[in-house]
């Protein structure tokens, strides 16, 4: 991943801490309770920020802020970066296609494309993900019985 | 606990077929370089799910016994270890290989491994009841405290810069805060989304922090094929008894080592090999052999990482305090399945803890028959072509994440929480603290407020116990004496 100066992420950190401890303040206080909700979520907010600041500022004292970012290795190799890449978009496009087409075609799509990704053979690729949905289908759907989205396929099966 | 009745919930046709099918999966995740003895056990939760609490805990138990012995095998085959508990040994296993001794020093990694778990087990089960019988007397006030020690210890044991393992445990217990409130139920950080409503989803959490994140980092690597693995010829166990008979007392003072640093939270297996074989090399009468080929630092390391998974066991089943990232997950299965794990659970669910204990040592029986297995086939298993097997655990984690809700929006969380993973864990924030915070961060606040309400917002209250006093005053040392050794150690280094 992205070599990310002390600096930098510590700057994030404290960023975060500030939001959290900023975004409690707009929680109600209800009723007699001895701790208001805004109460625990504000102390992380504030240690968030405190940590973050202190690895910032240790980042500067000791002279390691600098680069604030490293291009990771695999950056370089267009066949890593696909790679890299088709793992969150296979998980993008199960969540946007399974309610649409159902499991057993959005499982079959979206293991092709990912190994195809992975630079696997074009037959053994549509022949794996053919294993795979049919195993996932008998793990989920048929022993543990998960009603799986429903879509073209499903509708063919007795 | 009647054991009488927990062997007929374990004896049961399909808590052995599970068992038999998680010790499986266990040795061939552990086997695979890079993949982790934790991962097999996240990637496990959305099945586990839908399993008895038995089937579950025990499919969870069996699998990271194996995946921490397998981790050996690659070790001495390839010089990778499998899991990051083989770590500390693997350059001496790998020297014995290339000696001629490889059936030997898998035999010796397989048999300490199997008395090292039964160890942690024994302990496990005649500490952990009489701890209970005494945590039975503790109030929210001590359980505060408690938590507030497991989630510190953690913390700074996992990091090399506290800072930033702070941090990661403090992400943790801001992820636990999202969701409704536990006393006023407002709703906090939702972003008004009715999908936040109940928190985030644990098990989504665990697959995107555990397995996700660590398919991103192989993916990375992906143009990075594995050498040939060497075959294991002759009579394997043979080869290990005799080596055994030698370093017995290795064994024993690496199960009794590992044990105790599994029960410390935050120190599990990974750190339980790293000072066992430092402690053999230290009160070895061959200390210069160590390095160069020999087994005996091997025996002892073996020993200790198997046992400090038992040894985890004893903080999670008492106090409900995870010892590891592992015991971390089956906290969160146990709360899944409605179990609640702290001294109760002991008088309230005796048989399935006792049962629980059961599929420990049956684990760690089977270790050695299915171990075997696995030496002989691991030439085969380590020639599996990675381009496939990366997508097929892929598939494996969205489909079990999305399952377990049929929930659209957990697949969001696994992406987030998978990249998040990754970049910490690239930049030197642990995971394992992160997990821990969101695991315990709901039993922190509500202990903390329970607390804060009978008490009328006196903070006197917080120690005024003997044991809750004491227990603050160990949370107190565990940041303040590190800090003390660093400012009186600094002038005389000066």
């Amino acid at each position: 991943m992205l070599k990310v100066s002390d600096l930098v992420s510590g700057l994030a950190i404290a960023g975060l801490g500030i939001f959290i401890f900023v975004q409690s303040r707009s929680f109600p206080a209800i009723g007699n309770i001895g701790v208001a909700p805004s109460f625990y979520p504000g102390l992380i907010g504030v240690v968030l920020a405190l940590c973050g600041l202190a690895l910032a500022g240790t980042a500067l004292l000791r002279g390691a802020a600098l680069p604030l970012f490293v291009r990771p290795a695999w950056f370089s190799k267009p066949a890593n970066v696909v790679a890299v890449l088709a793992v969150p978009a296979s998980i993008v496009a199960y969540g946007l296609l399974s309610p649409r087409i159902g499991f057993l075609a959005t499982s079959f799509l979206v293991a092709s494309g990912l190994l195809l990704a992975f630079r696997v053979r074009v037959l053994t690729s549509l022949i794996t993900a053919f294993l795979v949905t049919v195993a996932l289908y008998l793990i989920f759907a048929i022993t543990f019985r998960v009603p799986l989205p429903y879509g073209v396929i499903e509708r063919l099966l007795p | 606990m009647n054991y009488i009745d927990a062997l007929s919930l374990v004896f049961q046709p399909h808590t052995l077929i599970t068992i038999l099918g998680a010790a499986l999966f266990g040795l061939f995740v552990g086997s695979m370089p890079g993949l982790t003895a934790t991962m097999a056990a996240a990637l496990l939760v959305p099945i586990t799910f839908y399993m008895d609490p038995v089937s579950a805990v025990g499919a969870i138990v069996t699998c990271s016994a194996m995946a921490i012995f397998a981790g050996d095998i690659p070790g001495a085959l390839l010089r990778i270890p499998g899991t990051p508990a083989s770590a500390a040994y693997v350059d001496e296993a790998y020297q014995l290989g290339r000696q001629g001794k490889l059936a030997q020093v898998l035999a010796v990694n397989l048999l300490a491994s199997a008395m090292g778990g039964i160890f942690g087990v024994l302990v496990l089960i005649f500490l952990a009841p009489q701890l209970a019988a005494v945590a039975l007397n503790f109030s929210s006030y001590e359980y505060f405290w408690l938590a507030l020690i497991g989630l510190s210890a953690a913390t700074l044991v996992s990091a090399a810069n506290p800072i930033k393992g702070c941090i990661s445990l403090f992400m943790g217990l801001f992820l636990a805060t999202v969701g409704l409130d536990v006393v006023t139920g407002f709703p906090r950080y939702t972003m008004d989304t009715v999908n936040l409503m109940g928190g985030v989803s644990l098990i989504a959490a665990l697959i995107g922090l555990f397995a996700v994140a660590e398919l991103f980092r192989k993916a990375t690597t992906i143009d990075e094929d594995l050498p040939p693995p060497p075959q294991v010829k002759g009579a394997i166990l043979k080869q290990g008894i005799s080596a055994i008979r030698q370093y017995k007392l290795n064994v024993l003072r690496g199960s009794a080592l590992g044990t105790f640093l599994g029960i410390l939270p935050g120190a599990g297996a990974d750190i339980a090999g790293w000072i066992s074989y430092a402690v053999s090399k230290r009160f070895s009468r061959t200390p210069e052999k160590f390095g160069k080929g020999h087994i005996e630092g091997v025996v002892d390391a073996s020993a200790s990482n198997n046992a400090a998974l038992g040894g985890a066991y004893v903080p999670a089943l008492v106090f409900g305090i995870p010892g590891d990232s592992i015991t971390a997950i089956v906290i969160g299965v146990l709360l899944i399945k409605g179990l609640n794990p702290g001294p109760t659970v002991f008088t309230e669910s005796g048989d399935i803890v006792a049962a629980i204990f059961i599929v420990f040592i049956l684990a760690n029986l089977l270790l050695i028959p299915l171990g075997l297995l696995a030496i002989r086939a691991a030439g085969k298993v380590l020639s599996v072509n990675q381009r496939i097997l990366l997508p097929v655990i892929l598939m494996l984690s969205i489909v079990g994440a999305f399952a377990v809700n049929n929930s659209v929006f957990d697949l969001w969380i696994v992406l987030v929480l998978g990249i998040l993973g990754w970049l910490m864990e690239d930049n030197g924030f642990p995971i394992a603290p992160m997990v821990l915070g969101l695991v315990l961060g709901k039993i922190v606040e509500e202990s903390f407020v329970n607390s804060m309400i009978k008490s009328d917002g006196n903070l006197v209250h917080f120690v005024d116990r003997p044991i809750s006093g004491t227990l603050a005053a160990i949370f107190f040392a565990i940041w303040i004496v590190p800090l003390i050794i660093r400012l009186v150690r600094r002038p005389k280094a000066a």
